[in-house]
């Protein structure tokens, strides 16, 4: 043995050993063999359950609903924050000592870490299949076409592979960071919370704390999920549905007609002074809305029975209005006492109509027999009693009654000709202010009681179903979550950027592994 | 008044008013007072943030006394801010909660480092209810009264043996490991830290080296430093290589064993050595030359039968043998093992340092640390002896061979020489520094 001089140059013979990227296949082949021996298996079935549990309660109205596809998108959201989170949050922490130990030996942590991005992206892939087999399987409907391809169901599974895949990194690099898989547990329910929180989906956010939502992977799938189902092209339900529960409640009071003329005072009613509330119809439209709703209503098969005494009808005709002008139509004049003769003169010069129907003439003074005395006479005369009050008529169809008018050819023959003006608001207002008859009555009350299943129908429910659900809708409408092709390639771009940061950090972090302590 | 109140902050923690700014300057005075009772400058009690964590080394407890310092630092600068911010809004909120959540931690810590306090004094641990309820009554009882008095003071070191330095260095020759290690330090809160100093020596090639050292003598921090993962101010040669400037290519030289079995359970025992194979030996073996090189060394360590068996499945003892084969693989001329027979019976661990012999007969350097070295000793040719000096620096006690450090320690069994050197606390006898100078004098010559 001979002394050495340090400062003279050392000539070493080349040896190379197995760099970076053949490194990663001996982890590669370590993370598999994990997977078959260490039962790292388990969670694709775990992922199956979360999944039907998920399925259950969003298949009804995740594609059809605001709602629904928020809900929806929230919950495959978690789904998949919560199996990326679960895949690797104890990867790399309960192999620590091992790793420091290869480390020394001449591993690279990069190698180590692409070795499990690798595996964890397969893990991420065969959860994300699984998951989206047991949702259709139990029924969540997928619509077709999808928006990015062909198949919806491609479409959201590329997202939630994504979620799943950034969560994934995202507990490797708090793996990476934890010294023991206790420590690693610990955080990992405050990263969830922060995640589930601050995702900006179904809990509104203050505006002082949105800018924490931008450090969300949850906010991103979300945006991305409920992009893609096409969360601002369905109605919202939850206020129709809250109304549509209070059908049977009932509502009522006592107001005044003042009251209710008041109101139409209001800036309400004077805005929409223009807005046509009645427009003109003519006859054939008239005719074909009728038509139109007979189909529904069936009006043409109601019965009418027509019941009447001749009494009654004398009585009817006796007082109606062209029955007053010939009320007074002499048919027999007055007789005075007063010789044959003489009399029989002027009846000579009466019409031979009178002629026919005069009494014979009496010898005594007679009144004139006018057609409202021989009416009269009729109605009173106790011989023709039994046979005035007899009852006469028949029962009949609304459509025979029609048919036997020609109802059909009448309203042909006139079917251009207009009925009405178009009637505005502001004229029936006035109608009604101008009213001297209401005006005069403005103290009296009126007590209404009623259901709001009563004033839907008053309305016309399917009126008030369309109006609140478009306003709630056009209320929720919200720019981040419109389905378009750069929204959705936004988020899932972010979410690629968040898994590269992540598995950086996780190189970065896992790095240091030599300054552990001992 | 402003200045005045922010001064006031800074300096005493308190704000302006009478009562407040009488409390604080009891507890300053109790503090001052007790500081010199427990041998440190009763002037630090006047540097804010500073005196809690003298506080923490008088109360034996440093670590404590960092934390209540940091703590104690963030809740000041908590306070300021919160002096100029609105406390209803979204921030002055956000910092009420960290306010909140400093005092708890402040708290946590003064109350650990007060019942340090408690225990240094030698008083029941309900004297802790008066020191967090009535700190600025408490501080000057102890301060001033003589009847507490500590048991233990932060000593002055004067020990002569820490403060010398054999000087002499080992002879670098081209076979054989050379350890030339001036100094191994860590800083600790702006702190420098001496791990290890002043160790010298030549190990020869074929030599079996026993390590001993009571704990916290720093033999691991040796082992690394020697082997160059954690670098000190040092030279190490190994075969003529400076390992430090050449770390890169020796690296696949030296094996080292940790204590535990860090293999994977999932992992077949032929799959674990073909692994550390594609790791350790050079990328020129082919698949045939790793395949052979893993047989060769199974049949070596006995494990051939259980070749296909997952490692969770083998005995303490196929496990040890296998993390050996690990570093065995590449055949390295050093072989670092720490603690390989815990958990082995005797025969065990005799059939193991066996085969440690066997390889070091091949001319391979082998450093090995055991607690239970007397059952295998007849195997060894050299023992270094680490021991902690009285500032708590690990030392070299001695390095030679075997039957010379019976006679340097008087005693026939190396545990008995591990107790000699032991802290009395510990149940040792407390001579390290005896030692230690003796052995640095021999050095010196």
């Amino acid at each position: 043995m001979a002394e050495v001089n340090l400062n003279e140059p050392k000539v070493f013979r080349k040896l190379r050993h197995r760099g970076r990227l053949s490194q990663i296949p001996i982890y590669l082949g370590k993370q598999l063999r994990f997977f078959v021996n260490q039962s790292d298996w388990k969670v694709l079935p775990m992922a199956a359950i979360i999944a039907a549990l998920v399925s259950m309660v969003i298949r009804k109205d995740f594609f059809l609903t605001m709602e629904g596809n928020l809900k929806g998108a929230f919950a495959l959201t978690c789904v998949g924050i919560w199996n990326g989170c679960f895949n690797s949050i104890q990867a790399v922490c309960r192999e620590r000592p091992i790793i420091k130990r290869e480390h020394r030996s001449g591993m690279h942590i990069s190698s180590y870490i692409v070795a499990h991005m690798i595996y964890q992206f397969a893990l991420c892939a065969g959860q994300t299949g699984l998951s989206m087999y047991v949702m259709m399987m139990l029924g969540v409907q997928f619509p077709v076409p999808g928006f990015m391809t062909p198949w919806m169901i491609v479409d959201i599974a590329i997202t939630m592979l994504l979620i799943t895949y950034a969560s994934d990194m995202m507990s490797l690099f708090i793996s990476s960071l934890s010294h023991t898989t206790t420590g690693a547990m610990t955080v990992m329910p405050f990263v969830l919370i922060f995640q589930l929180v601050f995702s900006g989906g179904l809990l509104p956010l203050p505006d002082w704390t949105k800018p924490m939502a931008n450090f969300t992977i949850s906010n991103y799938g979300i945006k991305a999920i409920a992009s893609q189902s096409g969360y601002n092209e369905v109605p919202m339900v939850t206020a129709w549905k809250t109304l549509d529960s209070m059908r049977n409640n009932e509502i009522g009071g006592t107001v005044t007609l003042g009251q209710v003329m008041d109101l139409l005072d209001s800036q309400a009613v004077e805005k929409r002074r223009d807005m046509e509330i009645m427009k003109s119809f003519t006859v054939g439209e008239a005719a074909d809305i009728l038509s139109k709703a007979d189909d529904t209503l069936h009006l043409r098969d109601k019965e009418v029975t027509h019941s009447f005494t001749l009494r009654e009808l004398l009585t009817g005709l006796k007082e109606s209005d062209a029955f007053q002008q010939l009320r007074d139509f002499v048919l027999v004049p007055a007789a005075q006492p007063a010789p044959v003769e003489e009399a029989a003169e002027p009846a000579a010069e009466a019409p031979a109509e009178e002629v026919t129907a005069a009494e014979p003439v009496e010898e005594t003074a007679k009144p004139a027999v006018t057609v409202g005395s021989l009416l009269d006479m009729l109605l009173e005369n106790e011989d023709t009693k039994a046979a005035l009050d007899k009852e006469l008529g028949a029962t009949m169809t609304l459509g025979q009654v029609l048919d036997a008018l020609h109802a059909e050819d009448v309203i042909a023959s006139v079917s251009d000709k207009q009925l009405n003006q178009p009637v505005t608001l502001g004229q029936a207002v006035d109608f009604l202010k101008n009213n001297e008859a209401l005006q005069n009555q403005r103290d009296r009350e009126f007590t209404f009681k009623t259901t709001i299943g009563d004033l839907f129908d008053l309305v016309g429910e399917e009126n008030v179903k369309r109006v609140v659900q478009e306003k709630t809708a056009a209320a929720s409408h919200k720019d981040e979550y419109e389905r378009t092709v750069d929204n959705i390639v936004d988020n899932w771009v972010v979410l690629v950027l968040f898994t590269l940061a992540f598995a950086a950090l996780a190189t970065i972090s896992l790095e240091l592994i030599d300054k552990d302590k001992r | 008044m402003e200045i005045l109140e922010i001064l006031l902050l800074i300096f005493l923690n308190t704000e302006l008013s009478p009562f407040s700014i009488g409390r604080s300057l009891l507890y300053l005075v109790g503090l001052f007072f007790i500081f010199r009772k427990c041998g440190v400058q009763g002037w630090w009690a006047l540097i804010p943030w500073a005196r809690d964590y003298k506080l923490g080394v008088c109360a034996g407890r440093e670590p404590e006394g960092r934390g209540l310092c940091i703590l104690s630092f963030l809740t000041t600068i908590a306070s300021l801010v919160a002096r100029y911010i609105d406390p209803q809004s979204n921030f002055g909120l956000f910092m009420s909660f960290v306010a909140f959540f400093l005092l708890l931690l402040d708290l946590f810590y003064q109350i650990r480092v007060y019942l340090g306090l408690i225990e240094v004094f030698g008083r029941e641990k309900w004297w802790i209810l008066p020191w967090v309820l009535a700190e600025a009554l408490v501080a000057p009882l102890w301060g001033l009264l003589p009847q507490f008095k500590p048991l233990w003071t932060v000593q002055q070191i004067q020990s002569e043996a820490a403060n010398f330095f054999s000087g002499s260095k080992a002879k670098v020759l081209d076979n054989g490991l050379t350890v030339n290690l001036e100094e191994r330090t860590a800083t600790e809160f702006f702190k420098k830290k001496y791990l290890l100093r002043d160790i010298h020596m030549y190990i020869q090639p074929g030599h079996m080296v026993l390590l001993l050292g009571g704990s916290g003598a720093g033999k691991t921090t040796y082992l690394n430093a020697v082997n160059g993962y954690e670098k000190a101010k040092a030279e190490v040669v190994l075969n003529g290589t400076n390992m430090y400037k050449h770390y890169k290519e020796m690296q696949y030289d030296i094996g080292f064993v940790p204590q535990l079995d860090l293999m994977r359970g999932s992992d077949s025992v032929f799959r674990t050595l073909m692994d550390a194979a594609s790791l350790r030996l050079p990328k020129d073996f082919s698949k045939a030359d790793r395949q052979a090189r893993v047989e060769e060394v199974m049949k070596i360590f006995g494990l051939t039968p259980v070749k296909d068996n997952l490692v969770v499945k083998l005995s303490g003892g196929q496990r040890k043998r296998l993390s050996i084969a690990m570093e065995f693989i590449s055949n390295p001329s050093l072989f670092i093992l720490d603690e390989p027979d815990s958990g082995l019976d005797g025969v065990m661990a005799r059939e193991l340092f066996q085969q440690l012999r066997k390889i070091a007969d091949q001319g391979k350097i082998i450093i090995v640390i055991t607690h239970t070295p007397d059952r295998v000793i007849d195997l060894f040719d050299d023992v270094i002896v680490l021991a902690k000096d009285a500032k708590r620096t690990g030392r070299l006690a001695y390095f030679g061979p075997i039957e010379e450090a019976r006679t340097f320690f008087g005693k026939e069994k190396m545990e008995e020489i591990v107790k000699s050197v032991n802290r009395e606390e510990e149940g040792g006898e407390g001579r390290a520094d005896e030692f230690i100078l003796k052995y640095a004098e021999v050095q010196h010559g």
